[in-house]
């Protein structure tokens, strides 16, 4: 039996989450990952409108913030069998399209970055030799000037030497896991700004098709409501923004990370944990159908076989509490649409084999998944899909590795960059097909419906973060159940009722320390999953009412 | 003058208080207004700012709590354009406990909280995003607020402990409200559908569902993400999300409010409005983490 570490809380996340470790010799043994919040907040769904659940189920996350909407109206859509007009389709493909291209380089910028780059390393770093370095990655790179870096310098120094480091107090600077020389470091400090200054105008996109960002406001069950966005200026300035967010993309997010996974290639044999990926797939095409026409694929991967991509059956999801705060009548786990939720708090239980977190523990046929940019990419890639697959081979061809390296901390990451990519490619041909629609009169945006009495279904989507799942119950034209699944639900999880571990926790199992008590490696991992907590202490108990409503003083 | 502070970020202490001592008041109160506006603050905030500021010479501490929340304001934090983003965080805060951005985790993060709080007691800004939770969950575990716990701590414990010293509280989630009339209110015309030609045409939202007639929120004319749009615009009623329990107060979103005369409706809509104000000020206490500090009581008449 190891010693026992703590880290709570892991910061650059959305959310509260615990990791607890078992260490020996510095190796990892053994990991608990626990979600310490529970909201409740589903519990204001029941008994309400259907048409408004969306704008509920939203506020979930102000991070992911339109994931949560688009799978709520598909729920309900799909219950009350409603089909969207083609430039509804458009519109939510171009707004979750924004997402990405939002969502993806502020983890790599803001929330991860500092795991890999040593801030205070940039001050000693050669202006000029920091631009030699960034052209050579990317001649087309900008703002790459030794007067530029030599701005950014002075601007770190002085903020240093005035002592208020900010966010970037007690960081774990001079770690000896710290590979970067400190041109690379200076370099990404630079397009750490840069990035904070660009994510500022492409949430924009969010705002010219959803009225706003982070919570947009223009979806509706039936379709979306921005008729009057429909004109040559509005979407050509969205068309403008894109391109902004492509140059970035291609000249900036994809070159940095060519020019920093050379120094960590250690850690694409570190962190890959569970050997099953998940995704729902996402983005619909032309007729809407599901999964047959969507962009990126449904389907699941086991064991790492890329030969053989699965079809995923919502039936064979469930969820399990073995490990959880939560009571169930039922000794089995239970699918989302009779799921259970009745707290059940024993603090943290990880000494003797209990419950120790808010979130329940979630399967697909048994298996524990990963879900997210990674799974999304393994399974389009190995579905032959076109862009992703031009994408992947384009980086694991300049880094010179085979796609073994993906299964891996340093994957993770990178697959996200690709992701980004191959989103922002796509979203062209939907601005090209809603220019097409509006040029030929057609302006429909929402169809006709009647809420029936009762009907049930069902709404998955892709979050940033992985499968997303909604399902609902109508019942007297009223929300009588409500279920979210969410991607970190997936991830983050405890282990479940055969002792199975989620991705979070198998992905920590081996992992070397540098010294356990400044857990920067742990941070990596987990990071590169990209967590959010928010969306994971979901819950909806038919049973449970205002009985669990906070009382807030 | 303003300008000038933009560019002040990389000044010596020594040279920052010098130029603070050469703003007149009304230049300060400016300084202090962009800092409000940057934390989601209304105007009525600006002279709390402006009292933490005044305490201290150096860079503003902000210290910002998440407890039962989404993020969504730390979100919008970062979009600001005027300043920008990079201009708070490196120059006109020091945003020393933000768990979404800093760098420390675990033990360090709790270390660079406590080195705040000691190295700025009765001068940070305390800003706290998301509700408390202070009910028992049941089971052997179950204590008061155990349904938040950040490094083993309760959510009512952090505010404790956080808020006691800081020389205000602030809640982000409780903005500025303005009425607003709808346009095509009076002239009686209406969108029957979404997206039908009264939709095309920008015409009155209230028959789909509109709260606008009693909502109190300017982003009609501020207009959200740097003047790009809002939900008006998007042809989608006003749902009032910046009112105090909105979810409640405001639902069925896609039922037209009850009580209004049709048309020339602008005093029926303002009374409506002002009611609400009211009947809704025990739903403002979700936000209400004062009481935590006892320092300040809130009070929702004081809402510009």
């Amino acid at each position: 039996m190891g010693e026992r570490h703590v880290i709570d809380p892991i910061t650059r996340i959305e959310g509260h989450l615990r990791i607890e470790i078992e260490v020996e010799n510095n190796v990892i043994k053994d990991a608990w990952s626990s979600g310490t919040l529970w909201r409740g907040f589903e519990v204001f769904l029941k008994g309400r409108d259907p048409r408004d659940a969306w704008i509920i189920t939203q506020r979930i996350c102000g991070v992911c913030t339109t994931v949560h909407a688009l799978a709520s109206v598909k729920a309900v859509e799909n219950a009350v069998g409603i089909k969207i007009p083609d430039n509804a389709r458009l519109i939510r493909n171009l707004i979750m399209g924004s997402q990405y291209l939002h969502d993806h380089p502020v983890h790599f910028y803001h929330l991860h970055a500092l795991d890999w780059v040593d801030v205070v390393s940039a001050l000693k770093a050669d202006p000029k030799a920091t631009s030699e370095l960034a052209q050579k990655v990317n001649p087309n790179s900008p703002k790459s000037g030794t007067g530029d870096f030599k701005v950014v310098q002075d601007k770190l120094k002085k903020f240093v030497e005035a002592g208020q480091l900010g966010p970037f107090a007690q960081g774990y600077w001079g770690h000896p896991a710290y590979k970067l020389p400190p041109e690379a470091n200076l370099m990404a400090v630079s397009h750490y700004l840069d990035a904070l200054a660009l994510q500022s105008r492409i949430a924009r996109m969010h705002a010219i098709f959803g009225a706003k960002n982070p919570h947009i406001q223009t979806y509706t069950v039936g379709g979306v409501t921005c008729v009057a966005d429909l004109t040559p200026d509005r979407i050509g300035e969205f068309l403008y923004l894109l391109k902004e967010a492509q140059d970035f993309i291609n000249n900036v997010y994809i070159p940095d990370v060519i020019a920093v996974a050379p120094f960590y290639l250690d850690w694409a044999g570190i962190g890959g944990g569970l050997r099953n990926y998940m995704s729902y797939g996402m983005l619909p095409g032309k007729g809407g159908a599901e999964p047959d026409s969507l962009y990126f694929k449904r389907g699941y991967i086991l064991n790492r076989d890329l030969s053989t991509v699965h079809p995923v059956d919502e039936k064979k999801i469930t969820e399990d509490v073995a490990h959880a705060w939560y009571q169930y009548s039922k000794s089995e786990p239970l699918h989302p649409g009779v799921g259970e939720t009745n707290p059940w708090y024993t603090g943290v239980e990880t000494a003797n084999n209990g419950k120790y977190s808010w979130l329940k523990t979630p399967r697909y046929d048994g298996h524990a998944m990963e879900v997210g940019p990674l799974s999304r990419m393994l399974v389009n890639y190995a579905s032959g899909h076109e862009s992703t697959v031009e994408n992947v081979n384009y980086l694991l061809k300049t880094l010179g590795v085979g796609p073994e390296v993906l299964f891996s901390t340093l994957g993770r990451t990178a697959a996200r960059a690709v992701e980004t990519k191959v989103v922002a490619d796509a979203m062209e041909g939907w601005i090209n097909e809603l220019v097409a629609n509006v040029k030929a009169g057609d302006l429909a945006v929402c169809a006709d419906y009647t809420m029936p009495q009762s009907a049930s279904g069902f709404g998955m989507t892709e979050a940033p973060r992985g499968a997303l799942g909604h399902w609902v119950e109508i019942q007297g034209g009223k929300i009588h159940n409500y279920q979210c699944v969410v991607p970190t639900t997936w991830n983050g999880s405890p282990r479940d009722g055969k002792g199975q571990r989620s991705a979070f926790e198998e992905s920590l199992i081996g992992t070397r320390l540098a010294d356990p008590k400044q857990p920067l490696e742990v941070l990596r991992t987990i990071h590169s999953f990209d967590p959010c907590l928010a969306c994971s202490v979901h819950v909806i108990d038919r049973d449970a009412g205002a009985r669990y409503e906070y009382k807030v003083a | 003058m303003c300008d000038m502070i933009h560019g002040s970020g990389g000044m010596s202490v020594a040279d920052k208080e010098e130029l603070y001592n050469s703003l007149d008041r009304r230049e300060f109160m400016g300084f202090c207004a962009k800092i409000t506006a940057a934390l989601g603050l209304g105007a009525a905030f600006i002279p709390k700012v402006a009292d933490a500021v005044e305490k201290g010479i150096r860079k503003p501490s902000v210290i910002w709590l998440h407890f039962a929340e989404c993020t969504g304001d730390s979100e919008a934090f970062i979009r600001s354009s005027y300043p920008s983003t990079e201009e708070l965080v490196l120059n006109l805060l020091s945003v020393d406990y933000h768990e979404t951005i800093m760098a420390a985790s675990g033990d360090q993060a709790e270390a660079a909280l406590q080195q705040a709080m000691k190295e700025n007691k009765g001068k940070y800004l305390a800003v706290c995003e998301g509700a408390i939770p202070t009910a028992t969950p049941p089971g052997p575990g179950g204590k008061p607020g155990a349904y938040l716990t950040i490094a083993g701590k309760t959510g009512i414990e952090l505010a404790r402990e956080v808020c006691g010293g800081a020389a205000a509280v602030m809640c982000v989630g409780t903005c500025s409200s303005f009425g607003g009339v709808q346009a095509h209110f009076d002239a009686g015309q209406f969108v029957e559908k979404f997206g039908d030609q009264g939709a095309q045409d920008k015409w009155c939202l209230y028959k789909m569902g509109c709260k606008g007639p009693q909502t109190y929120h300017n982003c009609s004319s501020v207009e959200y993400n740097d003047g790009t749009s809002w939900p008006i615009k998007g042809g989608h009623g006003c749902i009032g999300c910046s009112e105090p329990a909105f979810w409640d107060q405001m639902s069925p979103f896609y039922e037209r409010l009850p009580n209004i005369t049709l048309p020339g409706v602008e005093t029926t809509a303002d009374k409506v409005g002002f009611t609400l104000v009211g009947a809704a000020a025990a739903g403002a206490a979700v936000h209400a983490a004062y009481s935590f500090a006892n320092r300040k009581k809130f009070d929702p008449t004081t809402r510009d």
